[in-house]
């Protein structure tokens, strides 16, 4: 018995420690956002700011609300190392405007899809669904430069239109085999009731299968918007100036003389507040689905 | 309406997706990868000189080929290794039942989840700082001399594999506890009652029952971290020298940075054909055998 209780608080403080290794460098970074260059260009690096500012997101994301006199101002600033790089503004708007008609998109042509394949067995269903499926497995690079050629044919280049139809593609196969198992757990019954009392076919898409699986449609939809807001490589190649979006501006903080310490961290916090709210609303939706697949 | 034409009426749109944006592309860059481009040309399949094997040829006598395709190995197996044992033994312990706060500590775990690929590169490039990160911070306040964790070309793919498994141990977790959870207590009495110590219950009874979630588990990360860019992009640029450089950052630099676009797809088909006759083996050596579900 004894031995059982040493077992659990090794294993109570291992999960702490991990716990901390994992959470630390989002609070580093949310502290490092709220110091003058002063403090993050100083050795030994202190966790909390002295004199906490929001210059940086002013900096990130307002710079015309700067007050000029307040740098003078402040006797603890110092210039930044690394130069000045441009307002993430336009970004921010690209990955909001990019990540939402992706989402849009490809749920319009998922949720069709996913009901054909869970609900009919039709002649070359199941490859086309694996074969789907597979394409996950391709690595990014492979479809990068053959849709660099095409995009550069339709001349989408550097538009959002081009990335959104690129990422629909990234993501449609991986939405379409979550809401077929949405689908696979409606029961058949719920249907052949519907249709016996006279529903036509649209019917009973639109007034029954979609409130019946709004939580996987929604669940599908933030898995996209994940995707989405993160994806880089497709971003980097595919966009210049015009449709840059946030990954890609975040990436721009890296300056051949150095990182743009108080800029760059305002603008991860900020690129990972939409992402902290989605785990927010699936978290409990992951941890309870754990938990209740044990009892059954 | 012949009902027997709705299922192909519903998959039209992904259809004509897959074929314009997945199987087009493909045989693009099939034809690409025989190819040889020039800004004379232009961007035109047809005008675009063929060369045969030449590119392939090339490819293979470049070293800087090799040290991408060992980079890439090197972080992958390594990587993906250690995810493995520190996510099983993370999963173990939250399922300990005398854990308190499991959903807390779960919750915690899984923040690295948040950060896009990118912005975590970067927020551990600030923290490997030589002078002002956190942990050369840590390191000298110990007493030690300070780590040029990224500048060390014997460190620098350490220091990769460190990102990559702060960022996915926790999915790793997620999956391998949810296998843990729905293991069925019953089986784990029972081997208590027939006396098999703790050693010998994990190792003949939890972990053949958690072939399927860690074969998932692996499934995505072995090709998740063959197609690492993102944090190579972000860290170090491929350097120093070529010490850090994988082999999808190599199809960048060569497609898009000095515009051999023939041997950058060639290059691309070698990794797509190598990936899939890994999983294919993977599939082989961890799938159930015939009569379970799964």
């Amino acid at each position: 018995m004894k031995k059982n209780n040493f077992s659990n608080v090794v294993a109570q403080l291992f999960i702490g420690i991990c716990a901390l290794f994992f959470i630390f460098p989002l609070l580093w970074t949310i502290s490092t956002s709220f110091k003058p260059p002063n403090e993050y260009y100083s050795s030994p690096p202190k966790f909390f700011p002295k004199n906490p500012t929001i210059y940086h997101y002013h900096e990130s994301f307002f710079p015309q609300f700067i007050d000029l006199n307040y740098s003078k101002k402040q006797a603890f600033w110092v210039e930044e190392a690394a130069g000045k790089a441009n307002p993430v503004t336009p970004a921010l708007v690209n990955s909001i405007i990019v990540t939402f008609g992706t989402t849009i998109l490809t749920l319009i042509i998922s949720i069709p899809a996913a009901f054909a394949l869970s609900r009919y067995s039709f002649k070359g269903g199941k490859d086309m669904a694996f074969f789907l499926l597979s394409t996950r497995m391709v690595p990014p690079v492979v479809m990068v430069i053959p849709f660099f050629f095409i995009l550069n044919y339709v001349n989408l280049v550097d538009t959002k239109i081009g990335l959104i139809i690129m990422y629909v593609m990234l993501n449609a196969p991986v939405c379409i085999w979550i809401l077929k198992g949405v689908f696979d757990g409606i029961p058949k019954e719920v249907e052949s009731a519907a249709l016996m009392d006279g529903c036509t076919f649209l019917q009973l898409f639109f007034k029954i299968i979609i409130p019946l699986s709004k939580g996987g449609i929604i669940t599908a939809g933030l898995i996209c918007v994940f995707f989405t807001w993160t994806e880089f490589l497709f971003s980097l190649i595919m966009t210049r100036k015009d449709a840059v979006t946030l990954p890609v501006a975040l990436s721009s903080f890296k300056l051949d003389r150095g990182l743009l310490w108080g800029m760059m961290s305002s603008t991860i916090v900020v690129a990972t507040l939409p992402i902290i709210s989605i785990i927010f609303v699936l978290q409990r939706k992951i941890v309870t689905g754990i938990f209740t697949g044990s009892e059954k | 309406m012949n009902k027997k034409y709705i299922p192909y009426l519903l998959m039209l749109p992904i259809m004509v997706y897959t074929l314009l944006l997945i199987v087009y592309p493909l045989l693009f860059s099939a034809v690409l990868a025989f190819k040889k481009f020039d800004p004379i040309s232009g961007l035109s399949l047809f005008n675009m000189k063929t060369v045969g094997f030449k590119n392939f040829i090339k490819i293979f006598g470049d070293n800087a080929f090799y040290e991408s395709l060992f980079n890439t190995v090197e972080i992958l197996i390594i990587g993906v290794l250690v995810q493995l044992i520190f996510s099983f033994l993370i999963a173990l312990a939250l399922n300990k039942k005398t854990t308190i706060y499991t959903g807390t500590a779960l919750t915690l775990i899984l923040t690295p989840l948040v950060m896009p690929m990118v912005a975590s590169g970067l927020t551990w490039r600030m923290l490997f700082h030589i002078e002002y990160g956190a942990i050369n911070g840590i390191i000298s306040s110990l007493g030690f001399n300070s780590v040029n964790f990224l500048g060390d070309p014997s460190l620098v793919k350490a220091s990769i594999i460190l990102v990559d498994t702060w960022q996915w141990t926790p999915l790793m977790t997620l999956i391998l506890f949810a296998g843990l959870k729905s293991i069925p207590e019953e089986i784990m009495e029972a081997s208590k009652v027939d006396g098999a110590n703790s050693l010998s219950t994990l190792l003949y009874i939890t972990i053949p029952l958690l072939r399927w979630p860690i074969l998932v588990a692996l499934l995505i990360r072995i090709t998740d971290a063959w197609k690492m860019f993102d944090y190579v992009e972000a860290l170090t640029g491929g350097g120093p020298g070529y010490s850090s450089q994988t082999l999808s950052y190599y199809v960048y630099l060569k497609g898009f940075r000095r515009f051999e676009l023939g041997q950058a797809a060639s290059v691309s088909w070698i990794m797509l054909i190598i990936i899939y006759i890994v999983c294919l083996i993977l599939v082989k050596i961890l799938k159930p055998k015939t009569g379970e579900s799964f």
